[in-house]
């Protein structure tokens, strides 16, 4: 099965600290072998379907081979051994940066059907017309939101500060929980299939 | 509202079990997915991770003396609640 890994610059894994064997010469790195029963995660290796992106944001973005017994968790896959078969050069920090933008935005869209929804229109207004992420984040902090939309603004604020900051995945995490915030737990999952439709776009994945 | 998820709150109580590796894996799931967005915890676990080298490399240093043996444990908390007056551990 073909699917994706992030890792931290260098190739290492972000938890184990492992330095995967890279692709040289077009040809895959080598095998990584689980060392024991490749129950869903303390043995097996671990990747990402493109759903599952968003939660795993790191450095780098390989593409690579998953074999044997595929299982399945929330949020990744796991196999008893994986290799890499190329790096995915289009995520980079430039394209981090595009994406936690583009979280940005939809926070604050979130922020802004709640001041609707709340009744304060010219709050709404202020924030909708605010496109780059440092005059949301300054618009934000400047309303006084009726308490109804209050934490749906803050957050709003607060996802374009880790998006400044370089935090991507943060500025996700809380673009998805501003849409649970403002439409419930079906919102979220909705939020995270977009951000991956968003990676799956600008990295041009396949699998 | 609740989601399937684990704030920072959380992760303190479950930072030494995940360092043990003695996490069942749908705890360890949502610790990995903790641990991928929130630096703050990730900076708390690095801490806990240079703590406990540290004092494992205490055991092997000389400069260190062993603990000492039960009963000269004992003797000194006997010795401690003789001089304070009293036998202690009544109520």
């Amino acid at each position: 099965m073909i699917a994706y890994k992030f890792l931290c610059a260098g190739g290492l894994g972000p938890f184990s600290r492992y330095a995967w064997p890279l692709p040289r010469s077009e040809r895959p790195g080598a095998w990584v072998i689980a060392p024991g029963e490749p129950t869903l995660c303390a043995t097996a290796v671990h990747g990402c379907r493109v759903a599952d992106l968003p939660w795993w944001l790191q450095d780098e973005l390989w593409e690579a081979e998953f074999d044997g017994a595929i299982a399945t968790g929330r949020h990744k896959i796991s196999a008893p051994r994986a290799r890499l078969t190329r790096r995915v050069d289009g995520w980079d920090a430039a394209c981090a940066q595009r994406f936690a933008d583009a979280c940005v935005l939809r926070a604050r869209d979130h922020a802004v059907a709640a001041l609707d929804r709340s009744g304060d229109d010219r709050a709404a207004a202020a924030l909708r017309d605010r496109a780059a992420t440092r005059e949301i984040e300054r618009a934000a902090r400047g309303i006084d939101p009726p308490e109804a939309a209050r934490i749906a603004v803050s957050m709003a604020a607060d996802a374009a500060y880790r998006a400044r900051h370089g935090h991507a995945v943060v500025a996700a995490y809380i673009a998805a929980h501003a849409a649970a915030r403002v439409d419930g737990p079906d919102a979220m999952a909705a939020e995270r299939a977009w951000q991956a439709d968003w990676l799956r776009g600008a990295l041009a994945l396949t699998a | 509202m609740s989601f399937d998820e684990i704030v920072c709150r959380e992760f303190v109580e479950l930072a030494t079990d995940y360092l043990e590796g003695a996490m069942p894996e749908p705890t360890l799931e949502l610790v990995e997915e903790h641990l991928a967005m929130c630096d703050w915890c990730r900076d708390y676990l690095h801490h806990i991770e240079a703590t406990a080298g540290a004092v494992a490399a205490t055991a092997d240093d000389a400069r260190f003396a062993p603990a000492p043996p039960d009963s000269a444990l004992h003797s000194l908390v006997g010795a401690f609640r003789r001089r304070s007056g009293g036998a202690g551990g009544s109520a």
